[in-house]
């Protein structure tokens, strides 16, 4: 493993003190951006970080635009990394384009049977006949609930929820996509953004071009949330992290094991 | 803050209420199986290549599961479930209903395709020996068309309280949702005619009516008179057609009989 530099490049967010020096929604507004017009910035955050409320999620992902995670890669290395893992554990392992084919051996299946966990599809594509775009998911939590969308709309985005423990009992809601642009982002923020804005997590791949006007477009047309993205050079895709403004992304490295490229995604909820 | 947020939740609820019903204009086929496995393979020293190999047989777009096992004890400790995830290729979910011999029991779903929406309950009723556990998924089929289907073993204790967890269940599926197609299948511990099955039809159509007993097997070692309690059930009540509804004689390896049975849904029929 080799841990590189933090890549975090935009946050949403310049720093507005709340009143009671922890965070809030911004206001009435929900889902229109700053009023009177004005962007969005969101609370700022307390320097120093509560480890209880720390978690993490490791997002393995080449950030490339198509091919199948395992298909160069052994899963067998995953579910060893994921088993060898000392405390504190990562809530999720999520595997980007670990796309589903039907009829054959799922790795992420695999990965939960050898680590006595569970697996989930996060589907990020249509449902197609053989093989559809997604990301797979191994946790030690269960979960009692999984959210996505149709696809009817043209947008494929699942989430699962898992009671955390932190300092208290947190839900925290997981999704994945793959967003290539900003009229994306809208149509998810008309699904999600209520969960956006209290305990979803989306941890996506988005076009590296696009950054810039995925940020824009939520600063002006969304509140109560943050987002950082992490820049990986040579690579059509970024690592996007979009969550509440309860929540923080501390930190977004890059990492590898074997040779297995991952992100390693830190999170701090505010309670 | 509430109110608005109550607000923008009923305004995102609608939206998403049009784009099921959008979906739902185009009808579908599909493939279901039930399966109650006897105490997760009881009869066949808890082995799941038994059952994956049937399941591979008849290529099912979603199985029903009931009486699963996750590393238990009685099974060996093994994660029954995901061997035949493996082993079919299909995505699974097991739906704990309760702690049992140092793992956990409950229903299961496997499906051929990606779901994109799950929900799990457990139903707590007064005078029923133990919770019971109900799961649904959602998915979009490949040639369109979005179906609900859930997994469900009802409690037995007696009619009246399967009657009320039939009421729990359908409570909580129907409040989250009333509109897309759902299949609720699986060992409703009632025969035809009961007064939980005349419960069910208040709300479900019967679509294995007229096709046989699934109640026991043909194992020597029972000898309870034939009987129907696994039900493929379907709501809304009409739009649904029945292509084929095959009852499967294992005895090697359950005391229930397994359904296959291919539908097709077509809206506004």
């Amino acid at each position: 493993m080799w841990p590189m530099l933090l890549a975090a490049l935009a946050t949403a967010c310049g720093p507005v003190p709340d009143d009671n020096g922890g965070t809030n929604n911004g206001g009435g507004n929900n889902n229109g951006g700053g009023e009177n017009g004005g962007d969005y910035v969101a609370p700022e955050i307390p320097e120093t970080p509560v480890s209880a409320n720390l978690f993490r999620v490791d997002y393995f992902t080449t950030l490339e635009a198509e091919g199948n995670y395992f298909t160069m890669r052994d899963a067998g290395v995953a579910s060893q990394f994921i088993s060898s893992q000392e405390a504190p554990r990562s809530v999720a392992y999520m595997f980007d384009l670990c796309n589903f084919t039907v009829g054959q051996k799922q790795p992420a299946v695999q990965m939960a049977y050898d680590n006595k966990a569970y697996s989930f599809f996060l589907q990020t594509g249509p449902t197609k006949a053989q093989t559809t775009e997604g990301t797979a998911m191994v946790s030690r939590y269960a979960s009692s609930s999984i959210v996505g969308t149709t696809g009817a709309d043209g947008v494929n985005i699942s989430g699962v929820t898992f009671n955390v423990g932190l300092s208290k009992s947190a839900t925290l809601t997981f999704y994945s996509a793959r967003i290539e642009s900003v009229e994306e982002v809208e149509k998810a923020v008309e699904h999600f953004g209520v969960s956006w804005q209290n305990d979803g997590v989306l941890i996506a791949s988005v076009l590296a071009d696009q950054k810039e006007a995925i940020s824009s477009w939520l600063k002006s047309n969304f509140m109560g949330y943050r987002v950082e993205f992490a820049e990986s050079k040579g690579t059509p895709y970024d690592v996007m992290v979009l969550c509440p403004a309860m929540m923080v992304c501390r930190s977004i490295e890059q990492m590898k094991t074997i040779n297995l490229p991952y992100w390693k995604v830190t999170m701090e909820k505010f309670f | 803050m509430k109110r608005t947020t109550k607000i923008v939740l009923t305004v995102l609820l609608a939206v998403a209420s049009l784009q099921v019903a959008k979906a739902q204009e185009s009808g579908f086929s599909i493939r279901v199986m039930s399966m109650n496995i006897k105490e997760c393979g009881r009869y066949c020293g808890y082995k799941s290549a038994p059952y994956a190999e049937l399941i591979n047989q008849y290529q099912p777009d979603v199985v029903c599961l009931q009486e699963v096992d996750y590393r238990t004890n009685r099974n060996g400790g093994r994660d029954w479930l995901n061997e035949v995830a493996l082993a079919t290729g299909m995505w699974p979910y097991f739906s704990q209903s309760m702690s049992y011999q140092g793992g956990g029991f409950g229903t299961a779903l496997l499906c051929r395709y990606p779901f994109w929406g799950l929900t799990k309950i457990i139903s707590n009723i007064t005078g029923a020996r133990e919770p019971r556990s109900t799961a649904w998924l959602y998915l979009t089929l490949p040639e369109g068309g979005v179906v609900r289907v859930a997994t469900t073993h009802l409690a037995l204790e007696s009619g009246q309280i399967t009657i009320q967890h039939l009421a729990d269940v359908n409570s909580k599926m129907f409040k989250e949702d009333s509109t897309t197609p759902t299949l609720l299948i699986g060992d409703f511990n009632s025969q035809e005619g009961s007064d939980p099955y005349t419960y069910a039809g208040n709300r479900w159509v019967d679509l294995g009516k007229g096709y046989g007993d699934t109640y026991p097997t043909s194992r020597p070692d029972i000898t309870y008179a034939n009987q129907r309690l696994d039900y493929v059930m379907a709501s809304p009540k009409t739009g649904w057609s029945v292509v084929k509804y095959e009852i499967l004689d294992c005895p090697d390896l359950s005391d229930h009989r397994f359904i296959v049975a291919d539908l097709i849904y077509t809206p506004n029929n």
